[in-house]
């Protein structure tokens, strides 16, 4: 075995440790847990108790906060008195004609120290209007100089939290095993234009691992949804036609088992890959885009492309990809090899069973 | 080989297709026995049904029923039979004709069904033409589908076994689609994407089409 054949393996093995440790240990940046209520009733002393994670409010000394309604109309608080490191009461003066006429204003709120950064809970909060007479003109002030928060961190996001690092093993391994299949696929092609035994072999061992993927990128899925929708299955498209996927995947197993003749086998189970694979395409990439999902990427809901993700995020997610394709591909050319073995010692295994026998 | 030949051929087939399907009686007959008894069975043991509980037993009926439909569409062709069509004919006319032969015959058991249903029950259906015409979409798609897994599962002896564990997943797709536009048709919901709907469930149809004209060659061969 000699490294310069092999250089990719262990290429695979230090990546995934790479986005093991960096993925799992990397902290994330302060941002806003939570508030007591999320209603709040406009009047000259508006007081929100907030729950900060990862915050360092009783040491910052540049501790500030805004309530934002629209880009020209943010409120600055009037006072903010510090329980402890992560609990603060802001105090906001909303005796001001607000903006619009609706009866209740979605509001966002904005805390910012030097410690920290800042720190965001969009669209958080709702404000009750006060409907008293003579209240003074909004004096709008302006969201300057805010503070980045330092060093490698990790986005904090609402509803997700910590779960965000989940980015790099459910989304990475949906990614590789959609590039799996295709090399599986494509060998089943080619063994339907020249059947060799070897191009079956790998065919066959492509997308066993990536059923492996499949059902590990459905546990991943399910572990996220009982985090931050609350239920490890849901009754959304995206999931059910995932599943769907994955039994038809199982199908094409259950047909190799099921057939006897090799060369039968060998062809049908070609034949149904191809065709299963085009099944999917409409499963996995169509239906699930034109109906309603909670999934990030369908139904206008953001996902992990473009702006949605991180720049400190991107250096664990694609070397996680990388990382996963090459360890499949890996997986693959020893189920391979298992193959050719089994194919050049069947006389003496053969015999070997007649003799335990 | 020239057009008409081609159509002639496919219009052979289809005919033989026909011809079998009435002589043997019995396996019309039990069709339709079968949907009968299970629409009846459906019947006594909701009593009154209401308008979603309709649609969804509608759909699982057709599902079951013409699985076992299409299932002796290659099974019933054995030993010198299919040895004598292969040397004498094209794969790509025997499937075509296959596929519109299970296509106008699903689309008779969906409306028989659908007649059952009216006769046991009520007729919740608002929209006709749109409920028919997803019938036979629906049907076009489980014709596709359940003649490819049949080619297959017809060369084992297990077939039915192997032919519902190899179809039910394929169809899902287009069963789901099929029962998302048989909501609006009965007036459950109202969808302003339609037609994009019936375009997709047809965009599916004709791909998985396009995928067994080609592959079912390689089926053929043994």
């Amino acid at each position: 075995m000699s490294i310069k054949n092999n250089w990719w393996k262990i290429l695979s093995v230090l990546l995934m440790l790479y986005v093991l440790t960096v993925g799992m240990l990397t902290p994330m940046k302060s941002g806003i847990y939570g508030v007591d209520s999320i209603s709040l009733k406009a009047s000259e002393n508006t007081v929100v108790r907030v729950e900060g994670y990862n915050s360092n409010y009783d040491k910052a000394t540049d501790l500030r906060a805004w309530l934002k309604f629209d880009s020209t109309h943010i409120i600055k608080a009037k006072r903010i008195s510090v329980i402890d490191y992560k609990m603060a009461d802001i105090a906001f003066d909303l005796n001001v004609t607000l903006p619009g006429t609706s009866e209740v204003l979605p509001a966002t709120l904005i805390i910012d120290n030097e410690m920290d950064g800042y720190s965001i809970f969009p669209e958080g909060l709702v404000v009750t209007r006060n409907k008293m007479e003579g209240l003074k003109p909004l004096v709008s002030s302006s969201l300057n100089d805010l503070h980045q928060a330092k060093g490698f961190k990790f986005p904090y996001m609402n509803i997700l939290h910590e779960t965000i690092r989940n980015t790099f093993f459910h989304v990475a391994i949906w990614m590789a095993m959609f590039l799996l299949m295709t090399i599986g696929l494509i060998y089943s092609i080619m063994y339907l234009v020249k059947p060799t035994l070897k191009y079956d072999h790998v065919a066959y061992s492509y997308t066993a691992i990536s059923l492996v993927y499949g059902v590990i990128g459905l546990a991943t899925g399910a572990v996220w949804a009982r985090f931050s929708w609350g239920a490890y299955w849901t009754n959304d498209v995206r999931l059910n036609m995932a599943a769907v996927a994955v039994l038809i995947y199982f199908a094409y197993f259950i047909l190799r088992g099921s057939i006897e003749d090799q060369d039968k086998r060998n062809r049908f189970a070609a034949a149904f890959n191809i065709f299963a694979y085009l099944a999917m395409i409409p499963l996995l990439l169509i239906i699930p885009r034109l109906a309603d999902s909670l999934h990030p990427g369908v139904g206008g809901n953001p996902a992990f492309s473009g702006e949605d993700l991180d720049n400190t995020l991107r250096m664990v997610f694609y070397p996680a990809i990388i990382s996963l394709i090459l360890l499949g591909v890996w997986i693959a050319s020893l189920r391979t090899r298992i193959f050719q073995l089994e194919e050049k010692h069947i006389d003496k295994i053969n015999k070997a069973s007649f003799l335990v026998e | 080989m020239n057009k008409t030949y081609l159509l002639s051929q496919i219009f052979q087939l289809i005919k033989k297709e026909f011809l079998l399907e009435l002589r043997n009686k019995f396996a019309l007959g039990s069709i339709l026995l079968f949907g009968v008894s299970t629409v009846f069975i459906a019947f006594k043991a909701f009593n009154q049904f209401s308008v979603m509980t309709w649609n969804v037993m509608f759909w699982v009926l057709f599902l079951f029923i013409s699985t076992n439909a299409i299932l002796k569409s290659f099974t019933q062709e054995k030993g010198s039979q299919a040895l004598y069509l292969y040397t004498l004919l094209n794969p790509y006319y025997v499937i075509i004709a296959k596929m519109i032969y299970n296509l106008f015959f699903l689309s008779l058991v969906g409306i028989m069904i659908y007649i059952l249903f009216i006769y046991f029950s009520i007729n919740p259906v608002v929209h006709l033409g749109l409920f028919i015409l997803d019938i036979v979409l629906v049907a076009y798609g489980l014709s596709v589908i359940f003649s490819f897994v049949s080619a297959i599962a017809a060369m084992e002896n297990n077939s039915s076994v192997l032919m519902a564990v190899l179809g039910m997943p394929l169809v899902l797709p287009v069963l789901l689609s099929g029962i998302k536009i048989s909501t609006i048709a009965l007036g459950i919901t109202v969808d302003s994407e339609l037609n994009t709907d019936l375009l997709l469930l047809f965009a599916i149809n004709l791909m998985l089409t396009g995928a067994v004209i080609i592959l079912f060659p390689i089926l053929w061969k043994s």
